[in-house]
């Protein structure tokens, strides 16, 4: 979103908390399994991602300059992610709720345990998707690429860039939809979980350059890793604030980003 | 005849008036903790609202720097540092030590991700002290014995009568108005027509956050239990936000009204919100939505 329609999503936690109140909806009301879940919450996620971009769009967000649109987005969606965390928490509390999801796996490995195994997978799977449909060499990903670049040439080489960019909101919303539900294979949720996990989304975008997508993967991974390596030896908290702060400092450093993108 | 100095001194008296009557609810059996709290998230609502519309810059990190006021006041209380009201102005020197790189290093970024880094402050400071008492000073809670509520009292009324008389002055035609308005528009602007973009920017910013973390020295006075859960409260950063961005939106009118807003947003969260506050959030979205649907409105009619 922050690559193709320079919308900075601070509401990305909120879509997140709406894939995980989903999930826990489905498998208290049904006898779903696993996959169908998922897939009923990416569905459900990418529509209102659809009806989110066609309001945003309706009140001509998209009809404005590049930097507008950039600072506009972040009002934006801090008013979403405050109207659904707020109406999560007066649906639901803002207590922690455990979900009982029930897995299909038939398996038993050994060296991994089967929610990692399956999130595992699903990452990999999105990251993939998100490959050939913005990176490769395909009409769409040529389409984005350009998008990335220049709106306005976009625009003049007959693109339609809003056509683009709502394939970005419901692909976005879908796979921050489907992070959420499995967020709940390892913990329990609350309506505001989803906070962090934007400031860490940020922090590899950030880092990595904006309109990289390929590099912003490799980066949010190698943050994962570092957190989870750091956190053995000194509080989690402390290492979330280092690397907060080498964040910081490598936008001192180089205020593209490590690597600079398409743009 | 109405002049120019005839109606700086009309503001001035109200504000006097304003200031006079803000002591009234001190006869009141807590009159007092709600004046406090009132005041204090005035302050902040006129500090958001000059950071946003002076400067454009959406700054989401108050309960961050608020709360870590609080947190380093109960450290050196616990160190039996903190124990006379001298010592308010040591505990704020100590913390603008550590805003003055912080603001450096966030006033890098621009739009979009200066407010999600300054959000970050908000997530990062609870999780830095929490991890801090859990683990190296291994308390759950502190707790503050002050005698000073009156002392700080005024500090604070203070405060809001040279914050108040900032926002009105920023309203008048005067030479640092137009020089924060070049600065907003950018650098390349701004330093074309002779203003130093950088010490300009990042001098006013650290001043206004610094008084931001006074203002957390002062409310951790009214305190007497502190630990990193209560700390950090997200209405903090909504109520200001709320009001601010009612300042904001609301294009007529006299920056006199602008203040009366920023009063009356916390007194209406602290009579009717505090019982339900995620309705406050459902509504403050919402209002965020209707009021840029409202400047999109506008700014087609413009064009």
């Amino acid at each position: 979103m922050m690559s193709v329609a320079r919308f900075i999503n601070i509401g990305a936690g909120a879509i997140m908390a709406i894939g995980a109140y989903t999930t826990y909806l489905l498998t208290s009301i049904s006898q779903l399994g696993f996959l169908a879940t998922a897939g009923l919450v990416f569905l459900t996620s990418s529509v209102i991602g659809l009806v989110f971009y066609l309001g945003v769009n309706k009140m001509g967000l998209f009809d404005q300059p590049e930097h507008t649109i950039e600072d506009l987005s972040v009002i934006l969606s801090y008013g979403f992610y405050l109207f659904i965390t707020g109406g999560l928490s007066l649906l639901f509390g803002a207590r922690y709720t455990s979900v009982n999801v029930k897995l299909e796996l038939p398996l038993s490995l050994s060296f991994i345990k089967e929610t990692e195994l399956i999130i595992l997978i699903f990452a990999l799977l999105v990251a993939s998707v998100m490959h050939l449909v913005f990176i490769s060499n395909n009409n769409l990903g040529l389409k984005s690429k350009a998008v990335i670049q220049n709106i306005q040439a976009s625009i003049a080489i007959g693109i339609n860039t809003k056509r683009i960019f709502a394939i970005v909101f419901m692909l976005s919303f879908g796979v921050l939809g489907l992070s959420g539900c499995l967020y709940v294979l390892l913990y329990p949720i609350n309506p505001y979980f989803g906070l962090y996990y934007t400031v860490l989304g940020f922090v590899a975008a950030g880092v990595s350059g904006v309109g990289n997508l390929l590099y912003s993967f490799v980066i949010a991974s190698v943050i994962s890793i570092l957190y989870s390596f750091l956190g053995l030896v000194i509080p989690l908290g402390v290492a979330i604030a280092i690397s907060y702060v080498l964040m910081l400092l490598i936008l001192v450093a180089k205020p593209e980003g490590l690597k600079r993108g398409l743009r | 005849m109405l002049t120019t100095s005839n109606l700086v001194g009309r503001k001035v008296l109200f504000l006097v008036v304003l200031i006079l009557s803000l002591n009234l609810p001190l006869l009141l059996p807590y009159g007092f903790r709600l004046i406090e709290q009132i005041i204090l998230y005035s302050l902040l609502t006129l500090i958001w609202a000059i950071l946003y519309k002076f400067l454009g810059l959406f700054f989401l990190g108050i309960s961050g720097i608020v709360g870590l006021s609080i947190y380093l006041v109960s450290i050196l209380h616990q160190f039996q540092i903190f124990v006379t009201p001298m010592d308010l102005f040591a505990a704020s020197v100590l913390i603008g030590l550590i805003l003055a790189p912080l603001t450096y290093l966030v006033l890098r970024t621009s739009g979009g991700y200066f407010a999600l880094l300054t959000l970050g402050l908000n997530l990062v400071f609870p999780l830095i002290t929490s991890s801090l008492d859990s683990s190296y000073f291994r308390v759950s809670a502190r707790y503050l014995y002050f005698d000073i509520e009156f002392y700080a009292h005024f500090i604070l009324l203070a405060l809001f009568f040279i914050l108040s008389f900032l926002w009105l002055y920023l309203h008048m035609p005067v030479k640092l108005k137009n020089t924060l308005i070049l600065i907003k528009r950018g650098k390349e602007i701004a330093e074309s027509l002779g203003i130093n973009f950088f010490i300009y920017r990042y001098f006013i910013v650290l001043l206004l956050l610094i008084i931001m973390a006074v203002l957390g020295v002062i409310h951790s006075t009214y305190l007497f239990r502190v630990d990193t859960l209560t700390i950090f409260p997200a209405e903090l950063t909504l109520i200001p936000l709320t009001a601010g961005l009612l300042i904001v939106i609301k294009t007529r009118g006299d920056a006199l009204i602008d203040i009366i807003i920023s009063l009356l947003v916390p007194l209406l969260y602290l009579l009717f919100g505090i019982g339900v506050p995620a309705l406050v959030e459902v509504l403050l979205g919402l209002l965020i939505f209707g009021a840029l649907a409202f400047m999109f409105k506008k700014m087609l009619v413009s064009k």
